[in-house]
């Protein structure tokens, strides 16, 4: 091999390390949802940074940051066919109205539907987006928790969402995770931890705090 | 969490967990044979089946379907636990290969739909699991009251309580022995009325 090959053969061996240092880059920054530094984002709820519960713009930044991942999942869940919407509705009006006689054949049916898997993915992140709303709205710390704790009760509802996911996945309603933006991908890793995050990097010391105030000073 | 449960007793010995998987005693020889038949490898299959065994057991369950000379209803049994030992080790497509084999062989064992029903919710095929829990129940023999408890799991993850208990409450009644379906059924009951 001459001096001049060899010295090209180099080059290319530190433009593909580059680009493969470079992959990795993007791949951490993927993984790490690309956090801005300094922000409070939904990374803080799965490992706490510098995250300080008691500071109401922290807890504000996060909760904009989790409603826009969840804006970008509700964007990919096609809008539902008022129809399918009312004949879903129909069927579980009149399952309930039978309570207990209800057939265990017919439930199920119901229940593993496409259209009922739509209608409770669309009911699951609308609910956790109206949560977050609430949080961003509130004005005082006591009703903020509230929302907290009800956004943390449907981000922890991961078994009707693996339902809902896989249902609509297997009947071409929804996108393949690595097809959908990356903000949006893996909500059933992602979502339950963030309800738990919610729960311990938020709920709980708060309550802790409170529980700590004598009676007579709150 | 996992419950486990003996279920049955006598030829056909079964063990219940929370996901729902019998293993399956082949049920042949006499009292002059047990002996024998307790070191046989299909009784060792049933063994590692019933006692949480793993991808390393299956090899014993594969002797007994290769070697062992089997009566068609012990060779669906022990198709089936090596089925539920493949899905635990996650080799899901080898397993439900395994408890088709087994329905093939002997249809009408109730305890070998609520096997694969185990593995098709291991691969989140809810409509095949609902399925064969269906048949179970249908075919109704002793292993009945075990499907109404794999029905009651899968509905209480569909998020219906209510036919969780129901199911949950039959199970405890078809089998009153069973401690796991009657504390199940009055940890539903617990829910229910509270969400009232």
């Amino acid at each position: 091999m001459t001096a001049r090959r060899r010295g090209a053969r180099r080059v290319l061996q530190w433009a593909v390390r580059a680009r493969v240092a470079l992959a990795v880059l993007c791949m951490a920054s993927i993984l790490s949802g690309g956090p801005p530094a300094g922000a409070a984002n939904a990374w803080d709820l799965v490992h706490p940074r510098d995250f300080d519960w008691r500071s109401h713009e922290q807890r504000l930044e996060l909760a904009a940051d989790l409603r826009t991942r969840l804006n970008l999942l509700i964007a990919v869940v096609p809008p539902q066919a008022p129809q399918a919407l009312e004949r879903v509705q129909h069927e579980q009006a009149e399952l309930e109205a039978l309570a207990e006689r209800a057939s265990p054949r017919r439930l199920s049916r119901l229940y593993l539907s496409r259209d009922y898997q739509h209608m409770m993915l669309v009911d699951l992140l609308t609910g956790a987006r109206a949560a977050l709303d609430c949080v961003l709205a509130a004005t005082a710390v006591e009703p903020e928790m509230a929302c907290w704790a009800q956004l943390s009760g449907r981000l922890l509802q991961e078994q009707p969402l693996d339902v809902a996911l896989r249902t609509l996945r297997e009947a071409h309603v929804l996108p393949r995770d690595e097809d959908m933006p990356v903000k949006a991908q893996d909500p059933l890793v992602w979502y339950g931890e963030y309800g738990r995050g919610v729960l311990e990097q938020i709920l709980t010391p708060y309550l802790e705090s409170v529980a700590a105030v004598p009676q007579e000073e709150r | 969490m996992k419950r486990s449960a003996t279920v049955g007793s006598g030829a056909l010995g079964m063990v219940l967990t929370l996901s729902g998987a019998l293993a399956l005693l082949p049920a042949q020889g006499v009292a002059a044979e047990t002996i024998l038949f307790n070191e046989s490898s299909a009784y060792q299959c049933y063994r590692a089946a019933l006692q949480g065994g793993d991808g390393d057991d299956i090899e014993v369950c594969t002797i007994a379907i290769e070697h062992q000379p089997l009566v068609s209803r012990d060779l669906a049994a022990t198709y089936s636990n090596r089925g539920l030992l493949l899905a635990r080790a996650g080799e899901i497509e080898a397993a439900l290969k395994d408890h088709e084999k087994a329905i093939m062989l002997q249809p009408d064992i109730g305890s070998l739909y609520i096997n694969r029903s185990n593995t098709y919710v291991r691969a989140r095929r809810l409509n095949d699991a609902m399925q064969d829990l269906e048949r179970a129940i249908a075919i109704g023999d002793d292993s009945v009251a075990a499907a109404y408890y794999n029905r009651a799991l899968l509905f209480q993850q569909l998020g219906d309580g209510r036919a969780a208990r129901l199911d949950a409450e039959r199970a405890a009644e078809l089998a009153p022995e069973t401690e796991a379906y009657r504390a199940f059924a009055a940890e539903l009951a617990r829910a229910d009325a509270a969400s009232d």
